[in-house]
């Protein structure tokens, strides 16, 4: 029984590529970071969080009057920023700023960790930065 | 059967006293907790390893089953708050990042140099410099030590067995920036093989150094050197999964033996003449607490390192790749400090893992996610810190208990860390956290940028100071010769002992120390 629903990937997948989001270099799920976030949900049981966090994204979304994914990056980056200082909220079964603190560590450690992780396919994140293993 | 010795741990003071007392013609059973691991069971796992624990490190202890109390908190080896060193064979020598420093002389001899501020324990150790001076040589040829001269802060020695590490791109910068202020600087010492030396390799400069298992065992621990000679003289037995529970003791004040339970949980006892405890300063209090041995005074003064570290940016990319990354030290603000109590070393660091530099480096402006984030991770060639661990003043109401509630999965008590260090320690950092900054300022680093220290519990992988060298029984643990007062044949051979903890890291002293009293130890037998 997979921990998040198609419609929560969905909205997982665009939340991460605000939290790395495309330029010269890949956003976070075109480096993997989705298989790294729900292999690491799995391990460190955490569906719970993440499956009432991308809802409480969604709430947030509808109330614009569209999924979180057919918002513009704009507006999306806007949903996480009002996320990250949102108190408690009767919509959401875990707190915003918790959610938003887990996301976007977790995304970021899986993009700019070891490639065996999974979130740093071929390396592309220490390619960008200038990290290199010789030995 | 019974043994000459049972010495328990096998870190950097443990595998030092099984090899001297099994050379000198003793048996020795020789107990390690944690496993033999092969470079494979240590991975290159940026988010699992003993430089950045976050989801579990390569080399124990186990996550499961070996909680300890911070505050009354329970937490496990990769919490906050846990204070964790290496559990394996080795101990944290086998992941360490091997700087190799004599203390400075005047660490020893802290209380007379500085008077003992209100509610510290800050006191000279009972033995001094030149009592140590020639185990740290002897520490610094058995077990390997590269480098150049020694700082002219410090007292002459013999050269080191190796030449030192090349001066990296960064350090030449902070060469620079330490001949613009008129500073003396020197290579860094480490235990490592900068060329082929005891039937190893030399370094082979990959960017997996401290934290990490090394590739070519240039790392040179108590794991590769005086370990195999210590079973290689057929006398000193090893058994690894094997915690110890209680030391035994017998009437009249000396102790028997040890009980352990083996990776089994089978529980067995062995005897033997002689034990020496070595399982690092919160294990060993415990283990002497859960034996009823030492009185009040054991726990107390526990003490690590602050660090006094400051980041900045180098106009141009300085990454030049080359491992370990350490090259460059200062000892100028060691001593003799206006208006603090000692002071610390300070040095460059070891190539930094991209997602350690995220986690520890994110200065106050730059946004959690997002472009700007993105950007500023891009900045990671230019980024360059220095900084080096604070001498602490302690404190005695910062210790080691045990539960009464709490145990582990064999169902012995638990460490229980409380208490803080002393506020000077906070002040002394302070003071170093601005020298840190000159320094980069003066090699051409701009947007500068260092954390602020609260007031703290400090232990870490330098953890120290729980059962005190001291003359008196009622304010010591053991005496001078590092045997524990009122146990004529029990022996502490860790950073345990440690009065003070310099202001560097402490590895070299706690090898000095063992060799001198595994050499005590055979001398009175």
């Amino acid at each position: 029984m997979p921990s998040l629903s198609e419609s929560q990937l969905r909205t997982l997948v665009s939340a991460i590529d605000r939290i790395v989001p495309q330029d010269d270099f890949p956003s976070a799920s075109q480096a993997g970071c989705l298989d790294f976030l729900v292999r690491l949900i799995e391990l460190e049981r955490l569906g719970a969080t993440y499956a009432s966090g991308l809802d409480g994204l969604e709430h947030e979304a509808s109330l614009l009057g569209h999924t979180f994914s057919e918002l513009s990056p704009p507006q999306q980056d806007a949903v996480l920023a009002a996320c990250e200082v949102k108190e408690s909220d009767s919509a959401w079964l875990v707190s915003p700023q918790q959610f938003l603190r887990i996301l976007a560590t977790q995304t970021i450690e899986g993009y700019y960790s070891d490639p065996g992780n999974g979130g740093n396919l071929g390396a592309v994140s220490w390619k960008m930065i200038g990290f290199k293993v010789t030995a | 059967m019974k043994y000459d010795a049972i010495v328990i741990g096998s870190g950097a003071g443990g595998g030092i006293a099984a090899c001297v007392l099994a050379e000198a013609g003793k048996t020795v059973l020789l107990l390690e907790r944690g496993r033999q691991l092969s470079l494979a069971d240590v991975p290159r796992d940026h988010l699992r390893n003993h430089r950045l624990s976050q989801y579990g490190h390569g080399t124990g202890p186990d996550l499961e089953g070996n909680p300890r109390l911070l505050n009354g908190k329970e937490c496990n080896p990769i919490q906050d708050g846990y204070n964790n060193n290496a559990s394996c064979v080795g101990g944290g020598t086998l992941v360490y990042g091997m700087q190799a420093w004599r203390f400075h002389p005047l660490d020893f001899r802290m209380a007379t140099t500085y008077g003992v501020p209100d509610g510290s324990s800050l006191a000279d150790w009972p033995i001094s410099y030149d009592d140590l001076e020639p185990f740290y040589e002897r520490a610094e040829w058995e077990i390997g030590v590269s480098g150049g001269k020694p700082a002219p802060e410090m007292p002459s020695r013999r050269p080191y067995p190796m030449p030192g590490v090349p001066q990296t791109t960064k350090a030449k910068r902070l060469a620079d920036g330490c001949t613009r202020l008129g500073w003396a600087f020197q290579t860094t010492p480490l235990l490592m093989n900068t060329v082929p030396r005891q039937g190893r390799g030399a370094c082979s400069q990959c960017q997996h150094c401290v934290g990490f298992a090394c590739p070519t065992d240039a790392k040179n621990g108590t794991h590769n050197t005086v370990i195999p000679r210590a079973l290689a003289t057929g006398r000193c037995e090893m058994i690894t999964e094997a915690i110890v529970s209680t030391i035994t003791k017998s009437p009249g004040g000396k102790v028997s033996g040890v009980s352990y339970y083996d990776r089994e949980g089978v529980q067995h006892t062995a005897e033997s003449e002689v034990v020496v405890v070595a399982c690092g300063a919160i294990e060993t209090a415990r283990l002497l607490i859960n034996s009823g041995i030492g009185g009040d005074g054991v726990g107390r003064h526990l003490q690590g390192h602050y660090y006094a570290i400051a980041g900045g940016y180098m106009p141009e990319p300085i990454w030049d790749g080359v491992g370990p990354g350490v090259s460059i030290s200062t000892l100028k603000f060691n001593h003799g400090n206006e208006g603090v109590i000692g002071g610390g070393m300070m040095s460059d660091d070891f190539i930094m893992l991209p997602i350690k530099f995220e986690k520890s480096f994110r200065p106050p402006g730059v946004p959690a996610w997002g472009q700007a984030h993105k950007d500023w991770m891009k900045k990671y060639p230019r980024f360059v810190q220095v900084g080096g661990p604070v001498h602490e003043i302690p404190s005695s109401e910062c210790r080691v208990t045990v539960s009464n509630e709490v145990r582990d999965k064999w169902g012995i008590p638990v460490a229980s860390l409380s208490g803080t260090t002393h506020p000077e320690t906070v002040a002394t950092t302070l003071f170093l956290i601005e020298r840190a900054k000159d320094w980069l300022a003066a090699s051409g680093a701009e947007s500068i940028h260092a954390g602020v220290p609260g007031l703290g519990l400090s232990a870490g992988q330098h953890q120290a100071g729980t059962c005190r060298m001291g003359e008196d029984p009622l304010t010591s643990v053991v005496d001078m010769n590092c045997r524990v007062h009122g146990h004529d044949n029990l022996f502490i051979a860790d950073s345990s002992v440690h009065v003070t903890n310099g202001g560097f890291n402490p590895v070299l002293t706690i090898m000095a120390l063992a060799f001198r009293t595994s050499e005590g130890i055979i001398r009175s037998w």
